[in-house]
């Protein structure tokens, strides 16, 4: 190859890659499972289903997850406003876009060690330190995309994290 | 820079993300399905070699199973009253008696299909061989109001009922993809009567040797449409054969038909406005609490066992039931799916990742109920909300707005402790927003195959050969009905060995009667598994009509 045509086409590979991440998010991947993948799991207890058991004490941090329909909700596709309602309540406690919710976890206290089981900004998920969010308090989250439209969350699967703190997981559909 | 420079940056680039960009979608979509052993999918090229060895064997074995021949004491008669499932229909003085019995419910055998309906309009058919989805076909253009499909398996496809009462009907086999409205009447039907926002739940049954489609709407509506009576058994759209009413509240979210009694339940989400039923037979409204599980109280899972008791607000976010006509509805269930081998209930949380599998009596009979788990699914991130069983042992989840089709498992039927395996079979690319029933699960049953493991009688020795086998089957109305419009086949083999083929054995014996069963696989050697098959013949229903099944092995 002629040196004339290799450092053009270098250059052009060198492009590529850097746009590489740009093609790739075009369909956001995370909580999609592989066709071929097989998950194991074990009974979390015998003997007793009540979902309510589910929900575990508060604890001093609140790692959060919400989906949207399934997929992680996205503050740059909808950026749906969430209005967190207690039992028996007709107006949202905390309403908060998912813009401004999913950076609590550098302006809500939290320490560096909470930071670090983020295990870096993933998409959909979240961590308030300053207990803002009390999910066992939590009957109903209902989210508005900026188009108006509306998904509801009525209960939650929450799970011990770390000793400090408590995962829950919202499905909103 | 020159143009060709330029033309060759372009280029390379251009290389660069196509090559990147296949891979991610096909990492996303295209990967292998997950491991290749097990159920009824393999079993095909036995069974379609069964029939030509069957036929031979059957006729001339079967002369022979007109008199119990000498060394095979019937046994006797178990008072059949009010005992339970699993009690023998026929008991032997074990002084005389070397063997063992074993006696199970059927199990249907059903096509080893799953269907897909997304919120995108696309229906997809999924044809399972072993743990693999080996075929797939797409439908689109399935439109209606907003909300999700409900859908119902038949025997020859499956009906698509969208919001404000929009039809539809594939068959798998003979339907061209592609657009579904496209394809004329006989695909796509708007049913007059449902508002715009009604949602119509469709079921199948069978009643005076007819097939039929049942629907309810509105406040309380029903109608019905009949079907062919031969294969692909296509609805005749545009044709009401009967209309009734169950009562005033809003209905047609979800429903359940109990192909037994007949009786058609539904309800409208969450069991915000109570539970109807209806009695097909005579089209007229039938309390849910007719349910054989109608006065069922348990005393741990209050909330779990809400069932056919119209408590508003209470109920799963959609009603199904077994195929005992048990009506199944939790508060704070997505909705339940039966599971006719571990013969387990399982339960989907809403949308909290929440996966319960109960004993099937503990949702119908036993108050105190034990030997239940739970399973939190969101751990790893992901979450089940549709559920149909395959009749098999296996249990299909659909993943709610990602589109994930898990086939899931027991890892032990008769450990529930052991946990569960689910595989990622299929991605449907779409939201399968959809009810009730998407495999089959509580389709009448046509078929049913059931295999008994004789390991587990108590008297059985693997040591020995088996002499032959007895077969006694119980009517539910009672002793003394005649087998009929029924085939028998049977093949004994050793556990992990190839299955062999099945053999017809005919003349079989009336209800409670022992039928001996002395074919080529099951006559004088060492075998610890016997599959038993049953298939309806004609139009009948008397397949149905078998409450439940004895094997006697004789050594």
């Amino acid at each position: 190859m002629k040196k004339t045509m290799f450092i053009p086409i270098a250059i052009g590979i060198l492009a590529g890659i850097w746009f590489l991440p740009f093609s790739c998010a075009r369909e956001p991947k995370f909580y999609l499972p592989k066709v071929g993948q097989k998950y194991s799991f074990l009974p979390v207890q015998m003997n007793n289903s009540n979902p309510e058991k589910y929900v575990h004490e508060d604890l001093p941090a609140l790692h959060l997850t919400v989906r949207w329909g399934g997929r992680a909700v996205d503050k740059e596709n909808g950026n749906p406003t969430l209005n967190f309602y207690k039992k028996d309540q007709t107006t949202p406690f905390y309403s908060v876009p998912w813009s401004e919710l999913e950076t609590a976890y550098k302006t809500s206290g939290c320490s560096s060690d909470q930071i670090e089981t983020l295990d870096g900004p993933m998409p959909g998920v979240t961590l308030i330190c300053d207990g803002r969010i009390k999910i066992s308090e939590v009957a109903q989250v209902e989210a508005v995309s900026d188009k108006g439209e509306k998904k509801y969350g009525y209960e939650f699967s929450t799970y011990k994290r770390s000793d400090d703190i408590l995962a829950a997981i919202i499905q909103l559909y | 820079m020159n143009l060709k420079s330029f033309l060759s940056i372009i280029f390379a680039m251009a290389c660069v993300i196509a090559v990147a960009f296949s891979s991610c979608t096909s990492t996303e979509f295209g990967g292998k399905s997950g491991p290749k052993k097990g159920g009824k999918g393999g079993t095909n090229k036995t069974e379609s070699g069964a029939a030509e060895t069957g036929e031979d064997d059957s006729d001339e074995a079967g002369e022979e199973g007109t008199e119990t021949p000498p060394g095979f004491e019937p046994g006797t008669l178990f008072d059949t009253g009010d005992k339970e499932p699993e009690d023998p229909i026929r008991e032997f003085d074990t002084e005389k008696f070397a063997g063992g019995i074993l006696v199970k419910l059927l199990e249907p055998d059903q096509k080893n299909q799953i269907w897909g309906v997304t919120t995108k309009g696309e229906a997809t058919y999924m044809r399972l061989e072993g743990d693999e989805v080996k075929e797939t076909k797409k439908w689109t253009g399935i439109t209606g109001g907003d909300g999700g499909a409900r859908t119902y398996v038949t025997e020859g496809g499956i009906v698509i009922s969208k919001t404000g009462g929009h039809l539809y009907w594939i068959d798998p086999e003979s339907t061209p993809q592609g657009d579904l409205k496209k394809l004329g009447a006989k695909h796509y039907f708007k049913l007059d009567g449902p508002a715009g926002d009604d949602r119509v739940c469709v079921v199948s049954y069978k009643r005076d040797k007819k097939r039929f489609l049942g629907m309810g709407y509105g406040k309380g509506k029903f109608v019905e449409i009949p079907m062919d009576n031969s294969a692909p058994f296509a609805p005749q759209f545009g044709t009401i054969s009967r209309e009734g009413s169950a009562g005033t509240k809003q209905w047609g979210y979800s429903c359940f038909v109990d192909q037994d009694r007949l009786i058609y339940y539904s309800q409208w989400v969450n069991m915000s406005e109570g539970i109807l039923g209806i009695d097909i037979d005579t089209m007229k409204a039938k309390s849910p609490t007719s349910a054989p599980n109608g006065s069922f109280k348990s005393t741990n899972l209050a909330k779990e066992t809400v069932g056919p008791k119209d408590e508003p607000g209470k109920g799963s976010y959609a009603v199904t039931g077994d195929r005992d006509g048990n009506i199944l509805n939790g508060t704070g269930i997505y909705t339940y799916g039966f599971e006719s081998r571990s013969k387990t209930i399982w339960a989907a949380g809403k949308g909290n990742g929440l996966l319960a599998i109960y004993p099937a009596k503990c949702l119908s009979k036993e108050a105190n109920c034990t030997g239940f788990g739970s399973f939190n699914m969101n751990k790893l991130n992901i979450n089940v909300g549709p559920m149909s069983g395959l009749g098999d042992g296996r249990m299909i989840g659909m993943f709610r707005g990602v589109g994930t089709v898990f086939l899931m498992k027991l890892k032990d039927d008769k450990d529930l402790s052991k946990g569960i395996d689910a595989t990622a079979i299929h991605n449907l690319e779409g939201d399968p927003y959809m009810y009730t029933d998407f495999t089959g699960a509580t389709l009448y049953m046509t078929k049913s195959e059931t295999t008994f493991e004789l390991s587990d009688m108590e008297e059985y020795s693997s040591k020995r050969e088996n002499r032959g086998i007895g077969f006694t089957w119980l009517d539910k109305k009672g002793k003394g009905q005649a087998f009929e419009d029924i085939q028998l086949e049977v093949r004994c083999y050793k556990n992990g060995e190839r299955e062999g083929s099945y053999e017809k054995w005919t003349k079989v014996k009336d209800s409670t009667e022992q039928t001996v069963i002395l074919t080529s696989s099951c006559k004088d050697k060492k075998f610890n598994q016997v599959d038993v098959r049953l298939t309806q013949l004609g139009d009948n229903d008397t397949l149905m009509q078998i409450k439940k099944i004895q094997v006697t092995a004789y050594q």
